[in-house]
């Protein structure tokens, strides 16, 4: 195995600059920020209009690689820009009860890889690791939500937006009672 | 106990089982229910034997496993099964432990096969569950009985409209009888034309701290709740009146002492645009409303479906929803169950069902609108997620057990509300005027007793 394969997989060279590289890695650390922070309206702020949000479900198959997990295009979350404003506004809401007392949400966003979109130069392919830990209340039970998101950010007027993002969850059985956060 | 004189009454441990199961009777028929139903290992144990091992308890749909080897991992109570079809095509249910020293045979949680192999020591089961081999057979195993050591089989499997029920209990009667009346409204429900209804994509299924039953009493009939606790609906703007969803005298109850009910709608959704059977036009064209009996039939063109519970753990939910405000309101159809994990945990299992007859786009809007209202991420069903964890902690409180604490069941009950069976109801079950009662609760939880204090 070559340094460029893994099995029969080429991958891209890493050819996006760093300084590109790093304009990525500051948008999802300023994203994640907005949300530990509860600041929902300026998270929506950083999402493209014709964003696509979406959480596929995974199953346990036969051994096999990881995308057959995610095969059977069944979804926790397909949203849209219009429903993911529609679930901001909600938090901001008197009924929110899901959130009310509202999470206490710590997200750590690492492995953070880069590559071009050959097909729109103005887009980015963004991966990153996540691990985002959920308490609420009093007590000391947490749920810990983990998995790698494929994101595409796209450069508008020298300002980086979401694109698209699909969450891939380690999870088969969400270990949380609701998906009332974003991931 | 006598009490020793000298050290005071004796503090008085907790109330057995059986007593206390006697007292739950007298309870309801004052519109209480202990708080210990919700929370008791003891009950707990006794519902896995009496409820969920003898009742009929949903396995899967039909569409998720079409073809033969096509199998799938589920559960009734807390046993794992395998469902699966066999080469031959039949449906069948197995535990999923080998018979040999109960290692699970099967570990895809789907996938397609003619055979399972367990890994400890290779015994062999055909896709029907039959023993069908294991190494070095000739020396190890010369008077084998194969016949007798095949995957423990589930002794009763039905469907209906797609449906897949499986029994523990031998002696279960059959389906429709089961689901007595139930089962009219079935028909008027999924069999609106012969191709019916399919499954999308995978069911979620998602951790919830609560005990089942208050997921199935509420799904079967708690309108009470919607416009309390599902008020942010209203405050985004995506259900305009929620008060409507609650007591204004256009739904109703309808429910059987065999423990199912539901919530029903007059006229949910408007002509022209739409179709008397809830439905657009596009849709509804595809149905083949002459399948139905004539007084199914009125039904279906004057009534909807909200949602309901076929004792005693399976939801259905129909209903129109907005994906987000200003959105034209699609009609969705799911499936839930509640797998119980210990009295205070469930593990919500969804399936958003679509027409076959319907356009791609048609049942990918309902998809959508389904999971921005109802499922894991749903704005209404978040806020189910975290009210329902209460039960559970007071069903275990001392104090509570201490005060005989009963949750209040009175609503509907005489005097409390504009609340009656409606004696002109032609159609089968007990229906209500309104929807500002719980009877459909206080019998759920009769016909839960009668199983749970029934050896
Ligand atoms: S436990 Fe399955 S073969 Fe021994
Ligand atoms: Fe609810």
């Amino acid at each position: 195995m070559s340094a460029q394969t893994v099995g029969d997989r080429k991958l891209l060279p890493p050819s996006v600059s760093l300084d590109i590289k790093a304009q990525c890695m500051e948008f999802l650390h300023q994203e994640a920020e907005y949300l530990d922070e509860r600041s929902f309206r300026e998270w929506l702020m950083m999402l493209a209009e014709d964003v696509r949000y979406e959480v596929p479900i995974r199953i346990t198959r036969a051994m096999g690689t990881r995308e057959q997990d995610f095969a059977n295009t069944g979804y926790h979350m397909k949203d849209n820009f219009k429903t993911l404003s529609m679930r901001v506004e909600r938090l901001y809401s008197e009924h929110a009860y899901a959130e009310d007392p509202p999470s206490r949400t710590t997200r750590l966003i690492t492995n953070v890889r880069v590559r071009p979109l050959t097909a729109s130069p103005e887009e980015y392919s963004v991966k990153s690791n996540f691990a985002c830990y959920r308490a609420q209340g009093e007590g000391t039970d947490f749920d810990l939500l983990m998995g790698e998101r494929r994101d595409v950010l796209r450069s508008t007027g020298g300002e980086l937006k979401l694109a698209s993002r699909c969450v891939l969850l380690v999870h088969t059985t969400l270990p949380t009672a609701n998906l009332g956060l974003f991931l | 106990m006598v009490p020793s004189a000298k050290n005071g009454p004796s503090r008085q441990a907790i109330e057995p089982v059986d007593d206390f199961l006697r007292s739950v009777a007298p309870a309801l028929d004052r519109g209480g229910l202990p708080a210990r139903v919700f929370n008791d290992t003891n009950i707990h144990a006794l519902e896995l034997d009496r409820v969920f091992a003898r009742n009929w308890v949903f396995v899967g749909h039909e569409t998720e496993i079409p073809s033969p080897g096509d199998f799938a991992l589920r559960h009734i109570g807390e046993d794992q099964f395998i469902l699966v079809r066999d080469d031959s095509g039949t449906l069948r249910v197995l535990l999923n432990n080998c018979s040999h020293r109960g290692s699970p045979v099967c570990r895809a949680e789907r996938g397609n096969t003619t055979h399972f192999r367990c890994p400890y020591h290779s015994w062999v089961y055909k896709n029907s569950g039959e023993w069908s081999g294991a190494p070095l057979k000739k020396r190890a195993y010369q008077t084998l009985d194969a016949k007798q050591w095949g995957l423990q089989a589930a002794p009763r499997v039905e469907t209906v409209h797609g449906l897949i029920f499986a029994s523990l209990n031998p002696d279960v009667p059959n389906l429709n009888d089961y689901l007595g009346g139930m089962r009219w409204y079935l028909d008027a429900i999924f069999g609106l034309n012969e191709a019916g209804m399919t499954v999308i994509g995978e069911p979620q299924r998602w951790k919830v701290r609560a005990n089942w039953k208050s997921a199935a009493e509420n799904f079967m009939a708690d309108a009470y709740h919607v416009p309390a606790l599902h008020r942010s609906g209203q405050d985004v703007g995506v259900f305009p009146e929620i008060d409507s969803a609650g007591g204004a005298g256009t739904s109703r109850h309808l429910y059987f002492d065999e423990g199912h009910g539901m919530i029903l709608n007059r006229g949910f959704l408007p002509a022209p645009m739409w179709h008397k059977t809830g439905f657009p036009a596009e849709v509804a064209t595809t149905f083949q409303l002459d399948r139905l009996k004539p007084d199914q039939r009125d039904f279906v063109e004057s009534h909807a479906l909200t949602a309901g519970t076929i004792y005693p753990n399976l939801g259905l939910v129909r209903v129109p929803a907005s994906p987000h405000p200003g959105a034209l309101p699609v009609v969705f159809t799911y499936l839930r169950m509640w797998q119980p994990c210990g009295p205070d945990t469930i593990i919500n299992w969804n399936w958003t069902l679509g027409w076959k007859t319907a356009s791609e786009k048609f049942n990918e809007d309902a998809y959508i609108a389904a999971l921005a209202m109802h499922g894991p991420g749903g704005i209404f069903e978040q806020d189910d997620s975290v009210v329902w964890t209460g039960a559970p902690q007071a069903g275990k409180s001392a104090f509570a057990r201490k005060r005989r604490m009963n949750f209040n069941y009175q609503l509907g009950t005489e005097g409390m509300s504009e609340y009656e069976i409606d004696s002109t109801w032609k159609w089968p079950g007990h229906a209500t005027t309104t929807v500002m009662g719980e009877a459909p609760q206080r019998a759920f939880y009769r016909r839960w007793l009668q199983d749970v204090t029934t050896p």
